[in-house]
């Protein structure tokens, strides 16, 4: 994927998300454009390891960063005690125009995303992003043994809601593929 | 904070001076936010804040004064071409020994004979640097061109490469990286806010931005006005939507 092309669609998930009432801060970009990548399939190429609040890409901290230096993203102050949101920039608008075909075609995938995550706070977001990661690195693995997985991995989460977010992601991702068959 | 003392100082220019000391007595490992359970980070009193934007500055001025002055850019990239030549396909030894036998001496050395040996493989670039034979500037990114073409300067590359050929130019791009300069503010009555609430330069600050296309000098001439007559077409090809 083309990198202005990779903008065009990281500037319409941040949007989504915010329509769904997302702090859009950059912990809920980075679960987002995992659920995009990994779940969905959408090859955005960002490479993803396990870090502190689940799942975390280095390479998309740094094209978040870059896309601030073009002008395409921006940094808005909601709420003084928390970090600062992204937004679209100056020049959201010459993308958007340019790349309408990119957006049009995935419009589904970045909303299913939004719809599915836009509304979670960020203890939410950590424990569905690295319930994907376990999914993701155990395939074939009961649900028990992924929930205990995730406790490994997190273990400030309660294991009820390991469990609980071991099935929603296994739901999340029978209805994706359901989504990738349209 | 140290490097930028210190390469201001041996650079010989003022844009890296900071108040360290001030910066250094405010810093504070602080909650990240007000709310229960907040990771600890590093942050700073509300008294050292200006203090942390004048770092913050004077980084700015010298990535975009000093580290990506396009002279200093284009002799790293003819030293990588040189490198890339001298050392072949395998680049640096990755034996331990060996590579900690390959000091700048021995690349120096290595320019200065490739200069004298026309045979050489890195006789081009050697000549480059060591006779200031540096390629030249031809266009760097500016506001009015980024605002129709966020990736202008890979336009005119790839269109003086067609018309010219790539071995006569060369393009640098790069975009600032890493976080949002967002840490932890203790104001004066303890309330914790995020730095790039609280200041209004943290959130204005410029991010570096380099896009940069140079020309060999034996082409400049003819180059520049090639681009002169060119430019409103040349910058307003984007990359295609070709979803």
């Amino acid at each position: 994927m083309k990198k202005l092309q990779r903008a065009s669609l990281l500037l319409s998930l941040i949007e989504a998300m915010k329509r769904q009432g997302s702090w859009c801060g950059e912990t809920s970009i980075q679960k987002a454009v995992y659920f995009f990548q990994e779940m969905v399939g959408i090859p955005t190429g960002f490479e993803f390891l396990l870090y502190k609040y689940g799942p975390y890409s280095f390479d998309l901290t740094d094209e978040l960063t870059a896309l601030r230096a073009d002008a395409i993203l921006t940094l808005e102050v909601r709420d003084p005690r928390y970090g600062p949101s992204f937004a679209p920039g100056e020049l959201a608008a010459l993308v958007k125009e340019r790349f309408a075909k990119t957006i049009n075609r995935y419009r589904d995938h970045v909303e299913w995303v939004a719809g599915r995550l836009g509304n979670r706070n960020v203890a939410e977001l950590e424990r569905l992003s690295t319930a994907l990661y376990v999914r993701l690195h155990n395939a074939g693995a009961s649900t028990e043994n992924r929930a205990a997985q995730l406790l490994r991995l997190k273990p400030h989460v309660r294991p009820d809601d390991a469990e609980k977010a071991i099935i929603e992601v296994d739901q999340m991702a029978e209805d994706a593929e359901a989504l990738q068959a349209q | 904070m140290d490097y930028l003392l210190r390469d201001s100082l041996h650079a010989g220019v003022v844009y890296g001076r900071i108040d360290q000391y001030r910066l250094i007595d405010t810093l504070r490992v602080l909650p990240e936010s007000d709310q229960d359970g907040a990771e600890p980070r590093v942050g700073i009193e509300a008294g050292g804040l200006q203090s942390a934007e004048g770092l913050l500055l004077a980084r700015y001025f010298m990535y975009s004064q000093v580290y990506f002055h396009p002279v200093r850019r284009i002799y790293d990239i003819h030293l990588c071409d040189f490198l890339t030549a001298w050392l072949g396909e395998n680049q640096f030894p990755t034996d331990l020994d060996r590579f900690l036998e390959l000091t700048d001496n021995e690349v120096l050395v290595e320019i200065a004979k490739a200069v004298r040996d026309e045979s050489h493989p890195g006789h081009e670039p050697a000549h480059r640097i060591a006779r200031r034979g540096h390629f030249r500037l031809l266009y760097e990114r500016n506001p009015t061109d980024a605002a129709k073409n966020p990736d202008a300067g890979e336009a005119v590359h790839n269109a003086a490469c067609q018309r010219f050929g790539g071995e006569f130019f060369r393009h640098d791009r790069y975009r600032e990286q890493g976080s949002a300069a967002d840490f932890p503010v203790k104001m004066r009555d303890g309330r914790i806010v995020s730095s790039v609430a609280e200041s209004d330069v943290l959130r204005n600050l410029p991010l570096v931005n380099v896009d940069y296309v140079f020309v060999a000098p034996e082409r400049r001439v003819e180059a520049e006005g090639w681009l002169a007559d060119n430019r409103d077409d040349i910058i307003g090809r984007v990359e295609e939507d070709e979803s």
